[in-house]
Order: C-alpha cells, then structure tokens, then sequence
C-alpha cells in the first residue's frame, strides 16, 4: 500500500480509461468520477443506493458532538457555524436514551450529537475551524466525524475523526485507504473521497494530514 | 493497469471534454457518429445542428429508447420486489449500461433555432416512446429563444398531447409578460390574483382549440399544481374551471378521465354516461351517484385513500396512461 495524493489518483484513474487528465479542484474529480462510472460498467445511482441500504450511510454525513447547553444556548451561533439550516436533513442523537431527534429541544444528555446528512454547502476545513471557534469561546471541545456512520466495512477504508478544543484541532488516526479492483471498490472509495471533501480545496485537504493511499487489488 | 475500454459514445465525450480531442471533423463525419452513437448530439456543434441532423439523431436514437422502455418495463416489477428488500440492483445492468454509453436518455439537448420546425418538434415528441409523461419533457428545452407560436398551433394539432409541453413552457415564462398577463385576466375574468399555472392554463386555451389538447392542457394543470387529485384547494380551481367548459369539452375529460365526473351535477350524469363510467373505471362507486351504485351493484371505497389507490391501480383512462399518478 502506497501513499498517494488526490492528484494522483484522478491521474491514476483517468488513464485507466485512456486519458491524460487531472483536475484542478476536487468538485473537478467528483464531476469526473460521475462522467466515468460507466467505463467501469456501474451505475452511479445504483452504486449510491447500494452504499446507503448495505451500510446505512449517507457519503455526505457528518457528526458533531459538542455540549448540548452550548447549542441550546447559543443556536443561532452554532448554526451559523456548522450550517444546521444549510443542510435540507439534519437529527440530534440523545446519548442519555439512544434517540434520535428532529429537535434538539429534546435532547436531555450532556452531549449530543448534531448529524448533517444532506451537503449544506460547508467544506470540512472551514466546519473544523468554525468549531475551533466556538470551542474557545464557550470553553467546550466538540468531535467532528466525517463520514461517520460508514466506516471500516464498506468499499473502503477511512478514519476521519477530529477532536477540537479551545487549544486546537487535532486528527484522531486519520487515513482513508482505497482499493483498485478496476470496478466498484476503487470507484466507490474514489466517490466517497470526493463526495466527503467536496467543498474543500485540493490544497485544503492536503493540510489535514490524512494518510491517504492506494493499493491495486 | 489500464482498462481494455471498448469506443463508445460515453468514451467519445471523455475524449472531447477531458482529452481536448476533436470529434467531429465534418458535418458528414458527424451525422454518421450521431448515427452510431447519438448520445454525441450532447456535444455535437452548433454549427452542425440542423434538422437532417435531427431527424438523424431521432431514428438512431429511437431504437435504443424502445430497447431501454421495454427492459425497464420489464424489470420495474423485479426492482420493486428488490426495493422492499433493501437491495437495489439494476437488472441486467450492462445492458442499461451500454445502451447508456451510446443513447440519449432522459437528457435535454439544447437543439437551437432548430426547434421552430414542426417536424423536428413531432419527431422528438414521437422519440420519447411508451413511455411518455403528461409533465416533463426529456429530451428537449424549450425557451422563448426557440418558441415559435405559430409552429406549435400547428404541431399540437398533429399531436395533442403537446400541449402539454406548450402548457409548461407557458407557465414558466408567462410571469414575464406583465401586458399579457392583464389581457388574460382582463379576458377571462381572473380578478383573485391567479397564479402562473392558472394564467398559463388560459393562454394555452387561447392558442389550442381541439377538445383532445385542451383536455391535455387541463390534465397538465392538474398535476402541475402538483395537487393532483389530492388537495382541496386546487379541487376548487379546477371545479370552477370545468364548469367553464361546454358540454363537449366536459364529455371529453370525463371519458379521458373519469375522476373528472365528481365535477357533474349528478343530475346531468344521464344513463348513457353512467354505463360508460361503470364498464371503464374502477372507482365508479365512488363517482356514481347512489341511484347508479344500487342498480349495477357497485362497490364504494371505504376511504379517500382507497379510491385514490384503486384510481393508480387503475389502467383504463387517459389520467392512468400518462402516469399521473
């Protein structure tokens, strides 16, 4: 297993179906890997659909633990910083009862989880550093899990958790390991990358430190 | 390890949208490829867009269209089975696929001034196949660009139902012509600020006169609201507008859709009419009035919600054919 960059792969990808390509932002690579799915004879709907029902994940998912006071409290300042109201699909997990809600109102443990399913138009750089914020100002840390209910049993591999506090932002083991099988693990990690980091800049994610790599099956 | 990748449409795109590559050297050249694969008529240029292109691209494209409607008539009961199982998977997939690869499906092409010739509008219409929807439009943009009123009084004459892609256009852009907008409602007596759909649903009557149009026109309303048979307040609007109609006209939606009879007086729902509705539709008990359901033994829902699932179920009318519903 190498490791390689986001670059890379979409060179490493675009010459398997015969073109000398590579985007210059990740949105690009997203757009690319939509036009190039069926060379690979799969389907894009198909392939998202089969993510969701066999992992019961959304690629685009996104959980923020944080205290529940500060959000109850400060709503409106939250929101702007994670982009609750951005997002069309948005639940609060109860860790006292192991509930999910619509309304955060409902939520009676001390945390709760704040889980962005839909792309609100936030990349992860700037929710990262909107929490740093908010971790300074109130005094709390908070946990940012991308991706965080598909991990470690689907096409891939990732870890991408970050744990923030008033001190800093720091990644907790972060790496994210594609497969090349020429089919649906290699386009379907591709997918996920670039569907997770789709907001965020090349050179953005490049600053966060995950061991991204590559390995031909 | 590179791919043994076979040329096709698909393939063609990439090379032009990420190679850089040329793929069209001639217009000759290029009605031969749109012939192949008309898929490239996505990218084919605007210099090279004309009607014989056109007609090219619809009879090449119109094979592969019929081959993707039958196949998916054929696998939606299998998907459907599937779904409820959690497990989605395209039944012979690589066959969706190729055809994919090389067909335009359900995609819109930009296809100019090209659009002000009626053949080239009835041959798209005629492309879209079995499975052609009151709403949308799959293959074709229209815009006041390529909008010619003339071509389609005379196209809609040809083939009704598209007035209903007249009807969509008018309530898009109808919003945008404030002179108009008074004419209408001036004309028609709309004094309670009425929506686009509804001043577009005027328009497109003063343009088309055939029952079988208006009657399309009027369907499109319908479902346009995105009300349908289901909301009390569109049901008010599209009452108010039946009783509009003559005699005629009123026969005429209610034998394209029976559902249309809840909008009779039940005393002008004379034998004759009530025979009809009983052979032709399933909820006849519930349209009916109770004189008919007693003397032909017919069955009523026991809620709104069962008659509006036996009224999907049901295959018999124009309202069903369209997939409304």
């Amino acid at each position: 297993m190498k490791t390689t960059t986001i670059k890379e792969l979409a060179q490493m990808v675009a010459k398997k179906v015969g073109l000398d390509y590579v985007p210059n932002t990740i949105q690009e690579f997203g757009d690319f890997i939509r036009d190039i799915y069926p060379q690979f004879n799969l389907n894009y709907e198909s392939l998202d659909d089969l993510l969701y029902y066999t992992q019961n994940a959304n690629v685009s998912d996104i959980n923020i633990t944080m205290p529940t006071d500060v959000l109850k409290l400060h709503f409106d300042e939250v929101n702007k910083a994670i982009g609750i109201s951005e997002s069309s699909c948005v639940d609060y997990f109860d860790n006292y009862n192991g509930e999910v809600y619509e309304e955060y109102d409902n939520v009676k443990s001390e945390n709760v989880g704040i889980n962005i399913v839909e792309d609100n138009g936030y990349s992860v750089k700037q929710i990262l550093e909107n929490c740093h914020e908010l971790c300074k100002k109130y005094n709390c840390a908070i946990k940012i899990e991308v991706g965080s209910s598909a991990y470690k049993n689907g096409y891939c591999e990732f870890n991408l958790i970050w744990n923030v506090d008033t001190d800093g932002i720091y990644g907790q083991d972060l790496y994210f390991s594609i497969i090349d099988d020429n089919g649906a693990d290699l386009m379907g990690g591709l997918y996920w990358l670039v569907e997770m980091f789709r907001e965020d800049t090349v050179e953005d994610f490049e600053t966060f430190g995950i061991k991204l790599s590559y390995e031909e099956k | 390890m590179k791919m043994n990748i076979q040329e096709n449409g698909q393939n063609l795109i990439l090379e032009y949208k990420y190679g850089k590559k040329d793929v069209f050297s001639s217009y000759e050249q290029s009605k031969e490829l749109i012939k192949k694969y008309p898929i490239l008529i996505k990218i084919l240029p605007h210099k090279y867009m004309d009607k014989e292109m056109i007609m090219t691209f619809v009879k090449a494209n119109k094979e592969w269209i019929d081959q993707y409607n039958s196949l998916e008539e054929s696998s939606e009961k299998r998907l459907t089975e599937l779904a409820e199982k959690n497990i989605i998977a395209l039944e012979r997939k690589d066959i969706y696929n190729h055809i994919k690869m090389n067909a335009l499906i359900r995609e819109r092409v930009d296809f100019g001034e090209c659009m002000k010739d009626e053949d080239v509008l009835l041959a798209l219409d005629d492309m879209e196949g079995e499975r052609w929807n009151i709403l949308y439009s799959d293959y074709y943009e229209l815009t006041p660009n390529n909008y010619d009123e003339k071509i389609w009084e005379k196209v809609v004459k040809k083939s009704p139902r598209m007035a209903t892609r007249l009807y969509s256009f008018w309530c898009d852009n109808i919003g945008n012509d404030k002179k108009l907008i008074e004419h209408i409602k001036v004309k028609y007596k709309l004094f309670n600020n009425p929506k686009n759909s509804e001043l577009a649903l005027y328009k497109c009557f003063d343009i088309v006169k055939q029952e079988e149009a208006i009657a399309y026109i009027y369907l499109a309303f319908s479902v346009n609201e995105g009300l349908g048979i289901v909301d009390a307040d569109h049901e008010n609007i599209s009452k108010e507008i039946f009783k509009k109609f003559d005699d005629n006209t009123k026969k005429f939606l209610i034998h394209n859709f029976y559902y249309n009879l809840r909008f009779m007086s039940k005393e002008d729902i004379d034998a004759e009419l009530a025979v009809t509705v009983k052979e032709n539709c399933d909820i006849a008990g519930d349209l009916l009035s109770d004189e008919y359901v007693l003397k032909y033994d017919l069955e009523k829902s026991i809620n709104e919600e069962e008659m509006q699932k036996k009224c999907r179920d049901c295959q018999k009318c124009l309202f069903a054919k369209c997939k409304l519903v």
